[in-house]
C-alpha cells in the first residue's frame, strides 16, 4: 500500500485545487459585483450629465440679453446707455 | 481497520475522479457550445448614443443645447378596464388635451406614443399615477435658450434630434456625433451590467460660431424697432469683420422661436440674407465706383455733367431725384447722382464692370457654411444691351443677396481682398479641444490697395452733411457708406408701381474698418429712402456694437468738440478744489492727476482720456487717492476711495 507521504502529496494537490477554484468563483463573483456598480455609475454620471445641460439651458435664458434688457427696464428702471455713458478703462 | 480505510479512500478517490471527467466533459469537450449558450441568454449588445452637441456663439454663450427628456408610451391593450376615466389625470398632467389623451388610450395598435419629448418632470408624474401599460423612453430634447434670437441662422431640428435647416443641418454630422456598441451582461432580474465598463464614451461634437449674441441681439433689437416703425414688410442686417469675413450677427425680421418651429411660417424660418435676393440700387454705385478708379477710368475731382436731371438712353429716359448739373465724381457718389454714374458705368464699359461685379463675388454664392444659398442674379455679358450697362450702373437689372453685398463691401474695406464668410469658426469635442478649425479664407485681390482705400474716403464724403448718408454719422468714428433706394420686381413683370428696398451699407471706423454691416428694409411705409430709413438703423446698431466691443473714438473727432469742455471743466475743478484735508500722496504736481472731489464718472472719464489707470472702492466721490505701482507691469495705478459726501474720514 501506498506510504502516508504519498497520500499527503495527493491531499496538498486536492488541496490546491480546491483553493484555486474558491478564488475563481470568488474572482467571477467580484466581476460581477463591479459591472453592477459600473453600470449604475455610468447611469449616475448620465443622469448629471443631464442635469448639468438642463442647468446650462436654465442659466442660458435668464442672461439672455433680451431677457436682461427687459428685466433691466421694468424692474430697475435702466435704459440703454447711450454713447459716452460707456466708459472704458485702459 | 487499515481495509475500511482503504475502501473508503478508494470511494472517494473515484467520486472525485467521476467529478473531475464531468469538469473536463464541460468545460472541454462541451465547453464552448454552453459558453455560446449562456452568451445568448445574459449577455447582449446596447447601443449609446451621444447627446447631440451644443451651438455656442464666439464667447461660449450656449445658442443650443440638448436636454434629457423622456418619450412616454402606451400600451392600450395592457391598460385596466377602467381607462376612459384616466385620461383627464393624464391629460392635465402632460398639458394635452383629454379628448387627444382619451384617442390613444383606446387606439387598437399595440404600442402608441403618448407624448414625444416630455420632460422629466412629467414624466415623474406620470409614473407617479402608477398606470399600468405606460411606461417610458430616455430621449433627448433640443432647446434654444436665447429664444428667437439668430433662429434662422441655427435652424431647428426635428423630434428624432436631426438636423432640419440652418446649422443644425448644415452641421448635422458633427452634431448629431456617431453611436457605438458595447458589449454588456443581463441578470436574472433583466438589469444590465456593464462588466467592461466603457471605453470612450461616444460625445457629439459641439459647434462655435463666429456670431456673437450681444450684436446679434443688438442688430435684431434695432432692426425690429425700425420695420415697425416704418410699417415694412420685412427687414435684413447682415454684420461682417472687414478683416476675416467673419459673420457677427445676421438679423431679418420676421423671425420664429426654433423651440416652436411648427407654430411658424416658412416666410418666417427661411434665412433671407441668404435666400432672398434684391436688387441693390444705388448701393451697387461703390462698386462700380471702384471699378473706375481701380481701371483709372476716372478721377475723383473729375467733374461729371448730370445733364440736369433728365438724360437720355436710346428710347429710355434716366431719372435723378434732384436736377444736378455738373459735379465731381466724389459728389457723383456723395449726391447718389444716376445720371452722373451711368455716364461713368459708360466709359469703364460693359466687359470691364462685369468683369468686376464677378470678381466682387456677384452672379455666384459666397460659399458661407450654410444651406440654401442662392447666387443671386447676373446676366451673361453677352445679354448686356446699353441700357443694361446703364441700369446696372445704379444698381438696376441685377439681383444680390445681402450677404454677399456686405461681402464685396468687406473687400473694399480691408483692402480689396475678396475673402469667403464663414459662420462656425470650431467644431470642438467634450473637452474642448479643437477637431475641425474655419478661418479666414482670402479668394483673390479684386482691386488694389490704394484704390480701396480711395474709395472708402470718397464714401465717406457720402455721410457727410451733404451726402444722402448723413443720418448714418457716429459721435467720435468716421464712418463710410452708401445709401441704397430700389425697386422691387413686381411678380407680373416689370417693376412694382410702390415696393421698394430701402438700404444702406457702411463701413467703421473708415480709417482702421472693423465692422460692415447693411441694412436693407422691405416696403417701409412711411419713406422709402435708404437715407432715411436705413441709414439711422446702422447708427444705432454701430453705435452700440463699437461700444460692445470696447473699440474707441478717435480725438479730434467728430464729437472731442463735446470732450474738450468737459476736460477743461475738470483741470479747473482740480485746481480750484483741493480739500484741505488731501492725503500727501495726491499733492498736485507736474503730471501728478488729482481726482479729489471728482465724482466718480468723472474721475473714469479722466483716466480714460489720459490712459491712468485706476482702482475704486466705495461710492460717491473721491475722498483720497493713492499711487501704486503695478508689480508686473511697473505701470502707475492710482487707488481711489469714495464715499458719499467725499470728505476723507478721520
Amino acid at each position: 500500500m501506498w506510504r502516508s507521504e504519498h497520500w499527503r502529496g495527493y491531499a496538498a494537490l486536492a488541496l490546491v485545487i480546491l483553493l484555486l477554484t474558491l478564488v475563481q468563483v470568488w474572482t467571477r463573483l467580484q466581476v460581477v459585483k463591479i459591472g453592477y456598480v459600473l453600470s449604475s455609475t455610468e447611469k449616475l454620471v448620465h443622469t448629471l450629465r443631464g442635469e448639468r445641460r438642463a442647468l446650462e439651458v436654465e442659466w442660458s435664458t435668464r442672461t439672455a440679453p433680451g431677457r436682461l434688457a427687459e428685466q433691466a427696464a421694468q424692474r430697475l428702471g435702466l435704459s440703454i446707455a447711450r454713447p459716452g455713458q460707456v466708459i472704458t478703462m485702459p | 481497520m487499515e481495509r475500511r480505510l482503504l475502501t473508503a479512500a478508494g470511494a472517494i478517490g473515484l467520486g472525485l475522479l467521476l467529478l473531475l471527467g464531468r469538469l473536463v466533459q464541460l468545460t472541454t469537450v462541451q465547453g464552448a457550445g454552453l459558453a455560446r449558450e449562456a452568451a445568448t441568454q445574459h449577455q447582449h449588445r446596447i447601443t449609446l448614443t451621444p447627446r447631440r452637441g451644443a451651438i455656442v456663439d464666439r464667447n461660449g454663450t450656449p445658442l443650443a443645447l440638448s436636454v434629457p427628456a423622456e418619450s412616454l408610451f402606451v400600451r392600450p391593450n395592457k391598460l385596466p378596464p377602467d381607462a376612459k376615466t384616466l385620461a383627464p389625470a393624464l391629460a392635465a398632467t402632460l398639458h394635452m388635451p383629454t379628448r387627444e389623451v382619451t384617442r390613444l388610450l383606446h387606439s387598437s395598435a399595440p404600442f402608441v406614443w403618448l407624448k414625444r419629448r416630455a420632460t422629466p418632470q412629467e414624466a415623474a408624474r406620470v409614473r407617479a399615477l402608477g398606470i399600468p401599460g405606460i411606461d417610458s423612453l430616455e430621449a433627448e430634447r433640443r432647446f434654444y435658450p436665447q429664444g428667437t434670437l439668430a433662429a434662422p441662422l441655427l435652424g431647428f431640428t426635428s423630434i428624432d434630434a436631426m438636423g432640419l435647416e440652418g446649422i443644425e443641418l448644415a452641421y448635422d454630422h458633427y452634431l448629431r456625433g456617431e453611436s457605438i456598441e458595447v458589449l454588456g451582461e443581463r441578470d436574472a432580474l433583466g438589469r444590465t451590467i456593464l462588466a467592461r465598463g466603457v471605453e470612450n464614451r461616444p460625445e457629439a461634437l459641439n459647434v462655435r460660431l463666429t456670431i456673437d449674441a450681444g450684436l446679434q441681439y443688438l442688430a435684431e433689437r434695432e432692426l425690429k424697432r425700425a420695420v415697425q416703425a416704418s410699417g415694412a414688410l420685412a427687414g435684413t442686417v447682415v454684420m461682417l469683420d472687414p478683416q476675416t469675413s467673419a459673420v457677427l450677427a445676421l438679423a431679418q425680421v420676421p423671425t420664429f422661436d426654433p423651440n416652436t418651429p411648427a407654430a411658424s411660417s416658412v416666410e418666417t424660418r427661411r434665412n433671407r440674407a441668404i435666400t432672398d435676393c434684391y436688387e441693390p440700387g444705388s448701393t451697387l454705385k461703390a462698386l462700380l465706383a471702384a471699378a473706375a478708379l481701380d481701371t483709372k477710368v476716372v478721377r475723383p475731382e473729375e467733374r461729371v455733367f448730370c445733364e440736369l436731371g433728365q438724360y437720355k438712353v436710346g428710347k429710355h429716359i434716366i431719372n435723378d431725384h434732384h436736377p444736378y448739373g455738373w459735379l465731381s465724381f466724389t459728389q457723383v457718389l456723395q449726391k447718389s447722382s444716376n445720371i452722373g454714374i451711368s455716364k461713368i458705368g459708360e466709359r469703364v464699359g460693359k466687359e470691364t464692370y462685369e468683369t468686376y461685379l464677378r470678381a466682387f463675388g456677384l452672379g455666384r454664392v459666397t460659399g458661407v457654411d450654410l444651406p440654401g444659398e442662392i447666387p443671386g442674379l447676373l446676366f451673361p455679358l453677352g445679354a448686356w444691351s446699353h441700357i443694361n450697362l446703364v441700369t446696372a450702373s445704379f444698381g438696376q437689372g441685377i439681383a444680390v443677396t445681402p450677404l454677399q453685398l456686405a461681402t464685396a463691401y468687406a473687400a473694399l474695406a480691408n483692402g480689396g481682398v475678396l475673402m469667403r464668410p464663414y459662420i462656425v469658426s470650431e467644431v470642438l469635442n467634450a473637452e474642448g479641444k479643437v477637431v475641425v478649425a474655419n478661418g479666414p479664407q482670402r479668394l483673390w485681390q479684386v482691386v488694389r490697395t490704394d484704390t480701396a482705400h480711395r474709395l472708402l474716403a470718397l464714401l465717406e464724403k457720402v455721410v457727410e452733411k451733404e451726402g444722402t448718408g448723413w443720418r448714418a454719422q457716429i459721435e467720435g468714428f468716421r464712418v463710410a457708406g452708401k445709401t441704397g433706394t430700389s425697386q422691387k420686381v413686381s411678380p407680373h413683370g416689370g417693376y412694382a408701381a410702390r415696393g421698394r428696398i430701402a438700404s444702406f451699407v457702411g463701413v467703421v471706423p473708415a480709417d482702421r474698418p472693423r465692422l460692415v454691416i447693411l441694412v436693407a428694409i422691405d416696403e417701409p411705409k412711411t419713406s422709402t429712402y435708404g437715407g432715411e430709413i436705413a441709414a439711422p438703423v446702422f447708427q444705432a446698431i454701430a453705435q452700440h456694437a463699437l461700444m460692445h466691443l470696447g473699440i474707441e473714438g478717435q480725438k479730434g473727432q467728430t464729437g472731442s468738440a463735446v470732450a474738450a469742455p468737459l476736460e477743461n471743466q475738470l483741470l479747473v475743478h482740480q485746481v480750484k478744489e483741493v480739500s484741505p484735508t488731501m492725503a500727501p500722496s495726491a499733492t498736485v504736481s507736474t503730471g501728478e492727476p488729482n481726482f479729489l472731489g471728482l465724482s466718480l464718472r468723472e474721475a473714469m472719464h479722466t483716466a480714460q482720456r489720459q490712459g491712468w489707470r485706476l482702482t475704486t472702492t466705495g461710492n460717491g466721490y473721491v475722498a483720497h487717492q493713492i499711487m501704486r505701482s503695478d508689480p508686473e507691469t511697473r505701470e502707475p495705478v492710482y487707488a481711489l476711495t469714495l464715499t458719499p459726501s467725499g470728505e476723507t474720514r478721520p
